[in-house]
């Protein structure tokens, strides 16, 4: 009797346990942006730790303003050869890929056109003559790589800016952690999500996608597992002069804020750097052009008009 | 069965159902505030409160939650409300403003 007593026990203790598995998680700031990670599995604490490391590691490596990262020594050599960290030579040839994918609708030598907007400070409006000249840099055909040697020289007058796929890159490095440790959850640098695995008891995770007229409503609800979800549009940071909204995401092509017919793209993919790189080109591209370009490529996205019109390409039914 | 079995059983409930009550009091959505990793605040959203954090002053009221006051350059952390759906966040001042909601809901959004 006591023995059964004893079993009965345990098992009412164990039923009783309050809820699910919590994950670990943490918020901190870097890259520019507020990070989220929540992370299941018996390693997570560890797992939070390298990610941190990690992203503070890339903070630097991939930030064209701080003095002590490879990019901007690349930036300022004069077109010499310069060897890179592999952290930044692995997102600049990521980038000049992506570039030459998108016929240069995405393009990492748009710093030429942030110099000349004064790196949107929001203070400078520059004419149309300075935009076109910067347009005229921006030309990632003109990006040498040696591989072999980690080292890029760039054309006369030329200025890398990794902001386009800076994100995307540090949260594959993320996922990769995540992994390593045994551990599944939700990767958030500043919106840019990446859908670790899946819940512990299994289903998908909910990700929402901001709507892009208003913040406090979501256009559409997706149940994800290892991918990564990436959304670009002219509302996550603009500045007003005269009137007149110029927002972030440049076209390469004129120097000036594309001027889209798309509110926001929204791109699924397992690389979250492609997905970053991706999600600003079809912005760039406009409605036909992108959505032309996804589903000959075959990427997942939900794109969404200036008019309000929401299209879905190639998603999962669930 | 003998009395100390059912007494062992009874505790045995009773220490399982304790466990409960942390849930059980759970009312409403909570706000949480941190700043450079820390916790500063944590509170339900209907009691209403002034939060001065480093840099920036949040608002609790009538169950709305704003950031009312920043020294940061660009001041974007004062334009909105807080929502389940949408924190606060004041990069500068690396401060962040979350509703944990009560009822289950997403695990991220994708902006």
């Amino acid at each position: 009797m006591k023995k059964h007593c004893c079993v009965l026990c345990l098992l009412l203790l164990c039923s009783c346990a309050p809820g699910a598995e919590n994950p670990t998680t943490k918020t901190l700031f870097a890259m520019d942006t507020s990070v989220t990670l929540s992370c299941y599995g018996a390693n997570s604490a560890a797992c939070i730790q390298d990610c941190e490391e990690k992203l503070f590691e890339l903070d630097t490596a991939l930030n064209l303003y701080d003095e002590n990262s490879s990019i901007y020594r690349l930036n300022n050599s004069g077109g010499d050869w310069c060897a890179l960290d592999d952290a930044a030579f692995s997102a600049l040839a990521y980038a000049v890929e992506y570039a030459s994918l998108t016929s240069g609708a995405f393009d990492p030598s748009i710093g030429s056109i942030l110099l000349a907007w004064d790196d949107f400070s929001g203070n400078v409006v520059p004419s149309d003559a300075d935009q076109r000249s910067a347009a005229l840099l921006c030309d990632y055909t003109k990006i040498e790589l040696d591989r072999d040697n980690n080292s890029v020289r760039l054309g006369e007058g030329q200025r890398i800016a990794l902001g386009g796929i800076g994100k995307g890159f540090a949260a594959d490095c993320l996922n990769a952690i995540y992994q390593s440790h045994g551990c599944t959850g939700v990767i958030n640098l500043g919106g840019n999500i990446y859908a670790v695995g899946a819940k512990p008891e299994g289903s998908k995770w909910r990700i929402g996608i901001q709507s892009p007229f208003d913040r406090n409503e979501l256009i559409c609800e997706l149940s994800l597992s290892s991918v990564s979800i990436v959304t670009s549009g002219a509302y996550e940071r603009g500045f007003y002069q005269d009137g007149v909204y110029y927002h972030h995401i440049f076209d390469p092509a004129t120097g000036a804020p594309a001027n889209s017919d798309l509110a926001s793209v929204s791109i699924i993919h397992e690389s979250s750097c492609f997905a970053d790189a991706i999600s600003t080109a079809v912005f760039v591209m406009g409605y036909d052009k992108g959505l032309s370009f996804l589903t000959d490529n075959g990427i997942s996205a939900v794109l969404v008009k200036t008019d309000g019109t929401i299209t879905e390409v190639l998603l999962e039914t669930p | 069965m003998k009395r100390l079995d059912f007494l062992i059983i009874a505790v045995v409930v009773l220490l399982s159902l304790a466990a409960l009550i942390p849930a059980l009091n759970r009312k409403g959505d909570i706000v949480r505030i941190e700043q450079d990793g820390k916790i500063i605040y944590e509170g339900g959203i209907h009691e209403d409160a002034i939060i001065e954090a480093s840099g920036n002053t949040i608002t609790i009221s009538g169950g709305r939650v704003s950031i009312t006051a920043a020294d940061c350059p660009d001041g974007l952390c004062m334009s909105g409300e807080c929502t389940s759906l949408h924190p606060l966040i004041c990069v500068p001042n690396k401060l962040s403003v979350t509703i944990v909601s009560s009822k289950e809901g997403l695990d991220g959004i994708s902006s």
